[in-house]
């Protein structure tokens, strides 16, 4: 298990590593550029003194050559070099006058030099005699060696066999002392001092860059070592990374390398940097900037498709969001309008649309040939050509736009009395058929739509004749048969009431009885359904409370239903639930699926009745268990259909067919459903506002 | 008694059945089997109630009963098999005090025709002005001072309850009570199902002011909403 600081530490090895190697290449780069060839070599820099190096040297050499120079020269007034070089330089020059005594023309100092250097100077060079002696710590120091002047020479002074002082020199004596520690002279610009500060710095310099390098290379083994626990903490910098905006990363890695310089040699730097500010720029930039292309790296490594979170991508998430809401809702805005103020309104806007770009179009081509010079017309001219050719080639492209609208408009205004005529025939409306004039594109159409609506309409008279024909025969059928079933009805009660009859011929007498009231309870039943289904039952619709009604039914058939060995389990809302029915034939409803319920339950089973009142609709179920085995795939609400079909006694077969037929006529629905023995009967009726 | 009754149908077994059925209850029949016959015979000043079938040839019933409206004043029963809602409304109006339809029940037959001959030979005339202090409702007549209902000029026999719920209906006729309401004012107090108690009662006072209990003129329930004293001329 890698620890965090381990995978903290191996980042880190890493970094400082790559960084302490850039800086000891800038330094070597720097050595190379700037120290070199200025002379401070890493081996003079290390010297003991700073008048053992060249640098050294070569400054005596220039302050003697200047020395001689001037001792040459006409004008002897001023000699600024060795004022400035203050007291660490001591200098003085004699010349040999025509009277043969030496004078001394220049002196920094009030002690004689040719009698011996003061204290604190080591260093001291006589010229004298056109050769230069030289002594340090009191020593002589070989300066001329086997006489001859080659490059390899320590001291490149007058005096050598192949380089002889001028002519005259012998008259010139030169004094030159070092001070063996230079000091700061206030107010000017001593070389010998700068020259050992120099030294100093670059000593420094060196020492440093070793030990930059050295633990560079350290740091670098050591993330080489950690490699391992480097790649986790790159997975651990990629988890970091990935909440990041793409667009944050793309400007983080691309923006540095045209801010830094910007920042370091543009107008920021000169305003408002010092150049030692911009230098800390560009390092911090030049050790920066790669480890956040390192971080990018391990971000597009290890990160799943990281340009996917970005900026962009939510805000054009989002945006085409709302984009696609406001497109619904202007959709939904427009569905809402007639089909033909819809078109009308597109129109419109096409409309405003054209005569917008013709307007531009316009301005565009009058400016255009008011640039082309037609003849060297004047100005006025000039104008009232191109005005009049851009309104010709505009009304010539309009010329087709405006017919294509004009029949795109008479298309929109036939459609709207199109679509109402669609609409009319399907709710079966009969209104005249539909005219269009002859070069309308809907004519084919609308003569279509006439054709389709006269088949239906012919269609539709057809079957509500045979409806009517039906209920008429019903109704005179159920009249012809009820005239004789007077007759046996009243002829039976006679009989029933007749005296001294035996016994047998008394039952005979009480069975035609019962059948005979049978007999005509069904021919009422076979009216009043066949009317219901023909949908001319006359109905008297209020509203009402269903709950309230079926305990009025139940109450109602209190006595049958206390009769039977059935338990009743009724679950009514206290809460009335309006409804809007006739309730007479409500009334039958219900009426008829109880007595369906007391006729076909098992003995001593339970009945629930329960209601409830929904949303939108209120549902009465009835749930009993069947005495017989109920047929499966039967619909029990079609006329004549009992559980039993060999059933013969009671009931005309028609109790569920006339629930379902009046409950469909009051606006409701009567669903049957069986479930093994469970017999269940759902009525469903809209709850009214 | 010996009120004479003329039976106009079509239908001889018909017109036979109803003459045996009434002379039993001790009327006298006289017989027609179309309209046109109805109209002279109904002339007789003996004949004091018409029972009239509407679809006869000749003259149909219907006709016959505008025809007899003109020249007598005397109770008239028609006879339909038409039993539509429209049908009775057009009976009524064009003139006939009631309207039975067939398949009839004997009984209700008799109980019809001895109701309407009560209104009409008690009160005179069917049509006449009621007194002051008496509720005139068809056939029931209340009287709120000492709390009696007549039904064809019998008093009914009514208990307590339900003359307190006769009372209340016959108060407010044509107003539709809900059983809540009901309980509250006759039982003066709170119920939790007071609709099976109403109910009761509403069929126990039926049994006694209705001609045919299963099919009440008077005393109705109004499904889903509650139970009123119909409204009658």
């Amino acid at each position: 298990m890698v620890t965090r600081w381990k995978k903290r530490l191996s980042l880190l090895a890493l970094v400082l590593g790559v960084d302490l190697l850039l800086v000891g290449l800038a330094g070597a780069v720097f050595a190379g550029a700037v120290l070199l060839p200025g002379g401070y070599s890493p081996q003079d820099a290390f010297q003991a003194g700073y008048q053992n190096t060249a640098l050294f040297r070569r400054e005596i050499e220039d302050q003697l050559e200047s020395a001689l120079r001037l001792a040459r020269s006409a004008d002897k007034s001023s000699w600024y070099s060795m004022e400035e070089e203050g007291s660490n330089l001591l200098c003085q020059l004699m010349i040999r006058s025509a009277s043969g005594a030496w004078q001394t023309v220049y002196s920094n100092t009030e002690t004689a030099l040719a009698g011996g250097s003061p204290v604190g100077y080591n260093f001291a060079l006589t010229y004298d005699g056109g050769r230069v002696s030289i002594h340090k710590d009191g020593e002589a120091l070989d300066i001329y060696g086997d006489g001859v002047y080659t490059p390899d020479s320590l001291w490149d002074v007058p005096g050598y066999s192949n380089r002889p002082a001028e002519e005259g020199d012998g008259d010139i004596r030169v004094y030159l002392a070092a001070i063996a520690q230079p000091v700061r002279v206030r107010g000017c610009y001593s070389s010998l001092y700068e020259l050992q500060q120099g030294l100093t710095i670059a000593r420094w310099f060196y020492l440093g860059e070793c030990a930059v390098l050295g633990l560079a290379l350290l740091l670098l083994l050591l993330a080489f070592l950690w490699r391992d626990a480097r790649r986790e903490a790159r997975l651990a910098l990629a988890r970091r990374t990935g909440p990041v905006w793409f667009e944050c990363k793309v400007l983080a890695v691309t923006a540095p390398p045209f801010l830094a310089p910007l920042f370091c040699l543009g107008f920021f730097a000169r305003a408002f940097f010092s150049y030692a500010a911009a230098l800390a720029v560009a390092a911090t930039f030049c050790l920066a900037y790669p480890w956040l292309l390192y971080l990018a790296g391990c971000d597009l490594r290890h990160n799943e498709k990281p340009w996917r979170h970005s900026l962009c991508c939510a805000l054009a998430g989002r945006v085409g969001r709302a984009l696609r809401k406001l497109r619904a809702a202007l959709s939904a805005a427009e569905l809402a309008l007639p089909l033909q103020r819809r078109f009308l309104r597109r129109g419109l806007v096409a409309a405003v649309c054209i005569l917008l770009l013709s307007i531009a179009a316009w301005f565009l081509l009058y400016l255009l040939f008011y640039n082309v010079p037609f003849y060297y017309f004047n100005f006025w001219r000039q104008c009232f050509f191109s005005l009049l050719l851009a309104t010709a080639l505009v009304l010539l492209l309009l010329a087709p736009m405006v017919w294509l609208l004009r029949r795109g408009w008479d298309l929109l205004r036939q459609l709207g009395p199109f679509t109402a005529r669609l609409s009319a025939v399907r709710s079966g409306d009969l209104a005249a058929p539909l005219e269009l004039p002859a070069d309308s594109d809907l004519r084919q159409a609308a003569e279509d739509l006439n054709g389709i609506h006269q088949g239906m309409r012919a269609a539709l008279e057809e079957r509500m004749k045979s409806e009517r024909m039906k209920v008429e025969l019903i109704a005179n059928v159920s009249h012809d048969l009820k005239t004789p079933l007077t007759s046996v009805i009243s002829y039976a009660e006679l009989l029933r009431e007749e005296e001294d009859l035996p016994e047998h011929v008394q039952d005979y007498i009480r069975i035609l009885n019962d059948k005979a009231q049978r007999l005509s309870v069904m021919v009422q039943d076979v009216f009043e359904v066949s009317k219901a289904a023909s949908g001319e039952l006359s109905l008297h619709t209020e509203r009402l409370d269903l709950g309230k009604l079926l305990r009025q039914t139940l109450a109602d058939m209190d006595e049958a239903v206390s009769q039977s060995s059935l338990t009743f389990r009724t679950e009514l809302p206290e809460a009335p639930v309006w409804i809007t029915a006739d309730g007479d034939r409500l009334y039958r409803v219900f009426q008829n699926l109880v007595q369906n319920v007391l006729e076909y339950s098992l003995e001593g089973s339970r009945v629930y009745v329960t209601l409830d009142a929904g949303k939108d609709a209120a549902t009465v179920r009835l749930k009993n268990i069947s005495r017989t085995e109920l047929p499966p795939g039967v619909d029990f609400t079609a006329r004549f259909v009992r559980g039993d079909q060999s059933r013969t006694d009671g009931g005309s077969g028609l109790g569920l067919a006339i629930a379902s037929s009046f409950t469909a006529a009051c606006g409701g629905a009567l669903r049957v459903s069986t479930d093994a023995d469970l017999f269940t009967v759902e009525v469903e009726f809209p709850l009214s506002r | 008694m010996h009120e004479t009754i003329l039976v106009v149908d079509d239908d001889r077994e018909i017109v036979g059945a109803i003459a045996i059925l009434l002379e039993k209850e001790g009327y006298r029949v006289i017989r027609a089997y179309n309209g046109m016959e109805a109209l002279d015979r109904v002339m007789d000043p003996a004949v004091q109630l018409l029972l009239i079938d509407v679809m006869m040839p000749r003259l149909d019933g219907l006709s016959a009963v505008m025809r007899i409206r003109d020249r007598r004043n005397l109770p008239i029963i028609v006879l339909s098999a038409r039993s539509e809602e429209t049908d009775k409304i057009l009976g009524l109006s064009v003139g006939a005090d009631d309207y039975v339809t067939k398949p009839f029940s004997p009984q209700e037959l008799a109980a019809r025709v001895r109701s309407q001959l009560r209104r009409y030979t008690r009160l005179g005339d069917v049509h006449g002005e009621a007194r002051q202090d008496e509720i005139v409702n068809g056939r029931l007549v209340y009287r709120p001072g000492d709390l009696v209902l007549a039904a064809d000029g019998e008093p009914v026999r009514l208990t307590a309850t339900e003359t307190r719920i006769v009372d209340l209906l016959m108060r407010n006729l044509g107003r539709i009570f809900p059983a809540e309401e009901i309980y509250r004012r006759v039982w003066e107090g709170e119920c939790y199902a007071p609709e099976n108690t109403v109910m009761v009662h509403i069929r126990r006072i039926r049994e006694k002011i209705e001609l045919n209990p299963r099919q009440p003129e008077y005393l109705k329930v109004v499904w889903g909403i509650g139970y009123k004293m119909e409204k009658k001329t």
